[in-house]
């Protein structure tokens, strides 16, 4: 008497030799010898495990609160965007102001133009005579 | 005979490591029940060395993915099952609607030794599973090959618990009716 497992291994013993060889062919096309491994990691495969450590322990374990997460940051963004798309008519307004003062102040330059007479140029001063300086004047003394 | 409780534990932690000598112990450890597994239901010799080998790669490829080393013959079944279901689904649609399906019995039959086969009903025995329909296939051999329980089968099968009792059952059941009538 055998069990299912004795006559099921059994029955397929012959394969073994192909598994071993296919087993052999993926150890040695997937798998990194020992002593290469021995090999100080390069950058590349440090940043690579740490995104993958980051990966399985922080983000793969809470995926669904950080589907959560991006979801809402998503909701936010587009949230953002339509807002920006509604708001051109509010600078338009803003300038418009500004267009009125302008023109208004250069009306008031134009009146006050128009009002003030044109400035004199100023009158040169004649270069003083000798008799006017103090010190060519005759001096009275007066006396006690 | 291959005794299903490991006195070592299975060296997952250094192959995950990327030990290359690790990775030859556990394939070494599965390779005969991956295939008696996949042959039994797929039915075709290049096919089923076929999906051991991708089974192996797939396994070295996301080692770092299994999170509970003692489920790592599960995890193995469970890649090599979905492998067999896509060959399923190129082969025969119509075989699932043979499933027998009913509610799962009260009481389950433990062990998968509880079933023993004479010499002379060994080849019988071997005819009359192909015979199962592939679910019930698929759970029964679960159950003889690797001794895994019924959780461990629904996880590998992603069915749930009750589903995998029912077919278990009644696969059983209609194999011994089959040796009976022999």
């Amino acid at each position: 008497m055998k069990t299912p497992r004795e006559i099921l291994f059994e029955h397929h013993r012959h394969a073994t030799p192909r598994l071993d060889a296919l087993r052999r062919e993926v150890l040695a096309a997937h798998t990194v010898p020992a002593n290469a491994n021995a090999l100080p990691p390069t950058r590349l495969v440090l940043i690579q495990q740490v995104f993958s450590k980051v990966w399985l322990e922080l983000i793969w374990p809470s995926r669904r609160a950080w589907a959560g997460l991006v979801a809402l940051w998503l909701g936010i963004l587009a949230a953002n965007l339509q807002l920006k798309a509604t708001l051109p008519s509010a600078p338009t307004a803003r300038a418009a102001p500004a267009a009125d003062v302008v023109q208004a102040f250069a009306e008031q330059r134009r009146v006050l133009a128009e009002l003030l007479p044109p400035l004199k140029p100023p009158t040169t001063q004649t270069p003083r005579s000798a008799a006017d300086r103090r010190s060519q004047r005759p001096v009275a003394f007066k006396c006690c | 005979m291959l005794v299903m409780a490991e006195c070592n534990p299975l060296p997952v932690p250094q192959a995950r490591a990327g030990d290359q000598a690790a990775w030859d112990v556990l394939f070494r450890r599965y390779q005969l029940p991956l295939y008696v597994y996949v042959f039994e239901l797929v039915r075709d010799e290049q096919a089923s060395l076929d999906i051991v080998q991708e089974t192996f790669i797939k396994a070295v490829r996301h080692i770092r993915g299994l999170r509970e080393d003692e489920k790592f013959g599960g995890w193995l079944f469970g890649i090599a099952h979905q492998r067999c279901i896509q060959s399923w689904r190129k082969q025969t649609r119509e075989e699932a609607a043979l499933e027998e399906v009913g509610a799962a019995p009260a009481e389950f039959e433990a062990g998968p030794d509880d079933l023993l086969i004479r010499r002379e009903h060994e080849e019988t025995f071997m005819r009359l599973l192909s015979r199962l329909s592939p679910p019930q296939r698929a759970v029964l051999l679960l159950h003889f090959v690797e001794d895994f329980s019924i959780e461990q089968i629904a996880e590998i099968t992603r069915s749930a618990t009750g589903t995998v009792k029912s077919r278990l059952h009644y696969a059983k059941r209609a194999l011994r009716k089959l040796l009976g009538e022999q």
